[in-house]
């Protein structure tokens, strides 16, 4: 019979750690005697049961996105109809069913960000290119605000992957306040270059300003004020 | 012609079912299962045969889940149950939209047999008197024993009794008697989730007499004690946490007990019939000794463990059912949003579940052959490890269903027992 030394209690013949405190069980047995586990080596199949519904939805959503495109194609080839109305839609079903390729998570989740980015930039571009637009609105605007999104929701996961064990309440306000600061300042800085030429900010400033405080309150919350600045307050404010 | 009445028939699901179905999801797939050690390997064909002539004993679990506009329901199936080995994590989610499955399955592996219900068809007790028939029948088939006292199980010859299946929430229900009050969120465990589909056990094996002794000493039930034990272990477990003393004096502990109602009212049935409360200890008012806590626990079973404030819990889980306005809901939306209910009314309101079956026999003839009975509680996300336990034999499984890879908390629980001199043997799933 093998025992766990800091537990003290009887653990199955031929296990190599305690499965209370994972500590190194002494082998005590005989060595030729086999391992007679009452649980077999168990298989996880939620990944195929939901693999299998996903590829169906997949399959589903990419027949008719096809289909579609198809007829557009066939309507585009055979009427003289409003030309650009319809690439308009065979763009719209292509950019969406890409979408929803990323969205389905099929690859890792950094790529399929990435792919989701490329999407909307290379679809705003289509547009750009299909309305003949004068002004160039698609590098002075759709462009950075496509990067500064895709930036500022890089940052929100990572900072979201090494806080969400900690207080839900307290960091995720807080990660979505700065997420929220990193845009406010983003955008505006964008519309003063296009509009001013030069970096203003202006609104933004207030909105990260508020957020900070925000943030400052929050965290102050959670983590209490460090016992000496509390003893300076003290006693600056004793009445 | 008994067995004819109950062919194509529908079963509405019992009170506790429509709410099991609603808030069934990969993460919680509302299984549980009870395993029967065996002295000798399980012949699968003989379990098979088993299987097949225990069946048509039980039409209403010869049944498969349908959906309907506003809530799922049982149909009676032609389909045979069959018997698999055991390949998967346990307690996995059991698809049941094809009309071809059961709400239960029998699994085997070396000398055990599993018997996985989902916990929308019957309880504990239902479950229980399943396994014993299959046990019966199966040594009769291969050790050709017929036992004169069968104890809990059904005889298979005998007629179905409509009792073995109503919904007896609904038969003891009185009406306009006050909701309990609501309960308030407390202490959940911070441990990081395993990955979907993956459920770990652990069951430690102690001889009863001991504790019996103990509980004995302390004027409490085994229950109590041992509910007693896993309260002190979890506010060991706080009081060792890296947080405030401000903080872990917050904090609330409480357990979720399922009452067995089966012996409070004179009910028969096989389905769900039990109620649970929830007794608590509040850290507020300090740190408590063993005997604080025991003593807390008398007194709130006390209180609360008796007919008159079971029917306040009874009758508002009929109400809530009984409701228009929630029954004209269609079921897809149901499906959504009973989950959040769930876990703003039901699951914050504990920490954790003790669940005690009891006693288990097994009939003289055979019980050379039964090693050991074992029950495990279904996955859950939020209350992320569980307890239940069982004795048969002189011994006594406390098994931990967990949806976390941590063991902390049964470290502690089992260090106590051995510190109370009474031995403890470990098993597990975990690689």
């Amino acid at each position: 019979m093998a025992y766990c030394p800091k537990c003290g209690v009887e653990v199955e013949h031929g296990v190599e750690k305690c499965p209370l405190c994972d500590f190194p069980i002494p082998n005590v047995g005989d060595a030729h005697e086999s391992v007679n586990s009452k649980y077999p080596q168990a298989i996880n199949t939620y990944s195929e049961d939901h693999l299998g519904k996903k590829n169906l939805a997949f399959f589903s959503i990419g027949i008719i996105a096809l289909s579609m495109v198809v007829i557009i194609g066939v309507v585009y080839l055979v009427y003289p109809w409003n030309h650009a109305l319809l690439k308009y839609a065979a763009l719209g079903f292509v950019s969406i069913f890409a979408i929803i390729f990323f969205a389905m998570n099929y690859l890792k989740p950094n790529y399929n960000y990435l792919g989701a980015y490329l999407t909307v930039v290379i679809t705003c571009y289509c547009v750009y290119n299909i309305s003949g637009s004068q002004n160039n609105w698609f590098l002075d605007y759709a462009l950075p605000i496509a990067t500064l999104l895709y930036l500022g929701v890089s940052l929100f996961r990572l900072v979201l992957k090494h806080t969400r064990h900690q207080s839900k309440f307290v960091f995720i306000p807080t990660n979505i306040i700065i997420f929220g600061i990193v845009l406010a300042i983003g955008l505006d800085g964008i519309i003063s270059l296009n509009i001013l030429g030069n970096l203003h900010l202006t609104w933004s400033l207030v909105v990260a300003a508020s957020g900070v405080c925000i943030i400052i309150l929050l965290q102050t919350v959670y983590h209490r004020i460090p016992e000496k600045t509390r003893k300076i307050i003290r006693e600056k404010l004793h009445i | 012609m008994e067995e004819k009445q109950h062919k194509n028939k529908f079963y509405s699901l019992d009170n506790a079912g429509f709410l099991y179905t609603a808030i069934a999801s990969s993460r919680m797939s509302t299984v549980y299962r009870i395993s029967v050690g065996l002295s000798d390997p399980v012949d699968a064909t003989i379990l098979q045969k088993a299987l097949e002539q225990i069946i048509h004993r039980f039409p209403y679990f010869q049944v498969t889940l349908k959906r309907g506009i506003f809530w799922y329901y049982y149909q009676h199936t032609e389909a045979i149950p069959k018997v698999g080995e055991e390949t998967y994590y346990p307690c996995k989610t059991m698809r049941q939209r094809q009309g071809k499955t059961f709400p239960f399955r029998v699994l085997y592996y070396k000398s055990y047999i599993h018997v996985e219900f989902n916990h929308s068809i019957c309880d504990g007790a239902g479950g229980l008197v399943f396994t014993q028939t299959l046990l019966i029948e199966y040594f009769k088939i291969q050790k050709g024993i017929s036992p004169k006292n069968l104890g809990k199980a059904m005889d298979i010859e005998s007629e179905v009794d409509p009792k073995e299946f109503e919904d007896s929430f609904k038969v003891y229900y009185k009406g306009k008697v006050p909701s309990p009050p609501s309960s308030r969120k407390v202490f959940h465990f911070p441990f990081e989730l395993l990955d979907k589909g993956e459920y770990l056990l652990l069951t430690g094996i102690v001889p009863v007499d001991p504790l019996l002794g103990l509980a004995k000493i302390h004027q409490c039930t085994i229950t109590q004690f041992m509910l007693a034990l896993y309260f002190e272990s979890i506010q060991e477990y706080i009081q060792g946490l890296p947080m405030s003393e401000k903080k872990k004096q917050r904090q609330l502990i409480a357990i979720n007990v399922p009452v067995d109602l089966r012996k409070m009212f004179p009910s028969i049935t096989l389905r769900n019939f039990f109620i649970s409360l929830n007794p608590e200890i509040d850290l507020a008012f300090g740190y408590y000794t063993r005997e604080e806590i025991i003593e807390q626990i008398k007194g709130y079973m006390g209180l609360y463990m008796n007919r008159k404030n079971i029917n306040r819990y009874i009758s508002r889980n009929v109400r809530n059912e009984q409701f228009i306005f929630l029954r004209i809901i269609p079921l897809w939306v149901k499906k959504l949003l009973m989950p959040i209910v769930y876990n703003r009314f039901g699951e914050r309101g504990y920490t954790s579940g003790l669940s005690n079956l009891g006693v288990v026999s097994v009939p003289e003839e055979i019980k050379a052959y039964v090693k050991s009975f074992e029950v495990f509680p279904p996955p859950s996300a939020e209350s992320r490890l569980k307890l239940v336990m069982v004795s048969y034999n002189g011994s006594l499984s406390l098994s931990f269903g967990k949806t976390t890879g941590e063991t902390v908390i049964e470290k502690i629980f089992f260090r106590k027992i051995r510190k109370l001199g009474i031995p403890v043997k470990i098993e597990t799933n975990k690689r």
